[in-house]
C-alpha cells in the first residue's frame, strides 16, 4: 500500500498478532499473547493459542479467553481471526473473526456479546459483520408475538448490522466501547495505546474503498479543486 | 511479557482428522453439524463446536476434494 513490495503473508500475520498483543496488554489485559497458526494456501488462524502448544488441536486453535486486568477470574476478552489471501494474493483478508466479552460458567466461558465477521457462504453484505447480544429481551418477545412468528429467534440469534464488511469496527473500537461503557477498567493512557493501530486499520480500509470505487474518489478530489 | 511466539503449522488433513474426531465424540454427522450450525445451536452444546463450525469448517469445505 506504500509502493513497497508487500511482506510475505506469514510475516503480515505475525506482525498483526504482535501489534494486537501489544494493544491488548497496554489497554485492558496483562497476559495477552496472540499467536499465529499457519494452514495451507495462505490461510492463518490468530488467537490466544497457548505458547506451549507444539502440535495443533482444535482447542489450541480456538485459543483461550484473555483475562481482564484486575478481574482475572471473572471477565475475559475473546479474540480470534482467520485470514486468507486477498484477491491479489499480496495481503491478508479477514475471512472470519470474532471478539467478545466473556464470563466463566461451570461448563465454559459464555459470551455477553460478540462482534463477528464471516464472509463464508452467500450472506447479504449487512450480515457479513454483525453483533450478537447474548441476553434476553421481553420487548423482542412482544414483537414476535405481534408477528405471530412460528419460529421466533431469541436475541442472541439476531445479527445486528455494523455497516457491512468494509465499515466494521475493529478490536480497538471494541476495547474502547468496553472501557467507555464501564464494563472493564482501562489502564493508564489506554486510549492513546490503541490509536496508532486503529489508524492503520482505518487507513487500510479507506485505501481499499478508494481502489474499489475510483469514480467516487475522482469526484471527491474534483470537488476539492 | 513477550509479544510474539513461533507460528504453529497445521495441515488440512490434520484439521479434517481433528474435526472428524470432534464430531464423532459428540455423535454428530456432517449433515447434522451443518444444520445445527445454521440454526446457531452449537454454542449451547459446546463452544468448541461453534468455533469449529464458523472458523475451521468453511476452510475444509472450500478445500473439499472432488469425489473420485
Amino acid at each position: 500500500m506504500t509502493g513497497q513490495p508487500p511482506e510475505p503473508l506469514t510475516a503480515q500475520a505475525e506482525r498483526f498478532a504482535a501489534q494486537l498483543t501489544n494493544v491488548l496488554n497496554l489497554t485492558v489485559c496483562d497476559s495477552a499473547l496472540l499467536r499465529v497458526a499457519e494452514a495451507p494456501d495462505g490461510r492463518f488462524f490468530v488467537g490466544q493459542i497457548p505458547p506451549t502448544a507444539t502440535s495443533p488441536t482444535l482447542e489450541a486453535l480456538k485459543g483461550e479467553p484473555i483475562p481482564i486486568t484486575g478481574f482475572e477470574s471473572t471477565l475475559f476478552i475473546g479474540a480470534n481471526w482467520r485470514f486468507g489471501p486477498s484477491s491479489t494474493g499480496h495481503f491478508l483478508k479477514t475471512e472470519w473473526s470474532q471478539f467478545g466479552l466473556f464470563v466463566p460458567t461451570r461448563k465454559a466461558h459464555r459470551p455477553v456479546f460478540r462482534l463477528e465477521v464471516d464472509v463464508s457462504g452467500s450472506q447479504a453484505d449487512w450480515r457479513l459483520a454483525h453483533i450478537q447480544v447474548h441476553g434476553e429481551s421481553e420487548s423482542l418477545g412482544e414483537v414476535w408475538g405481534y408477528r405471530q412468528a412460528k419460529d421466533p429467534k431469541s436475541l442472541p440469534r439476531l445479527h445486528l448490522p455494523v455497516g457491512g464488511f468494509r465499515y466494521r469496527p475493529c478490536l480497538e473500537d471494541f476495547i474502547e466501547f468496553l472501557v467507555d461503557e464501564g464494563l472493564v477498567p482501562g489502564k493508564a493512557n489506554w486510549r492513546e495505546a490503541l490509536e496508532a493501530t486503529r489508524a492503520e486499520y482505518r487507513r487500510g480500509q479507506l485505501w481499499t474503498l478508494i481502489v474499489k470505487n475510483p469514480n467516487v474518489a475522482r469526484e471527491a478530489l474534483a470537488s476539492l479543486a | 511479557m513477550p509479544t510474539s511466539v513461533e507460528p504453529l503449522e497445521v495441515s488440512l488433513d490434520e484439521l479434517r482428522k481433528l474435526v472428524d474426531d470432534l464430531l464423532q465424540r459428540h455423535g454428530i454427522s456432517n449433515a447434522e453439524f451443518d444444520e445445527l450450525g445454521r440454526s446457531e445451536e452449537l454454542l449451547d452444546i459446546d463452544p468448541l463446536l461453534d468455533f469449529v463450525y464458523k472458523s475451521v469448517w468453511p476452510l475444509l469445505k472450500s478445500n473439499d476434494r472432488p469425489a473420485a
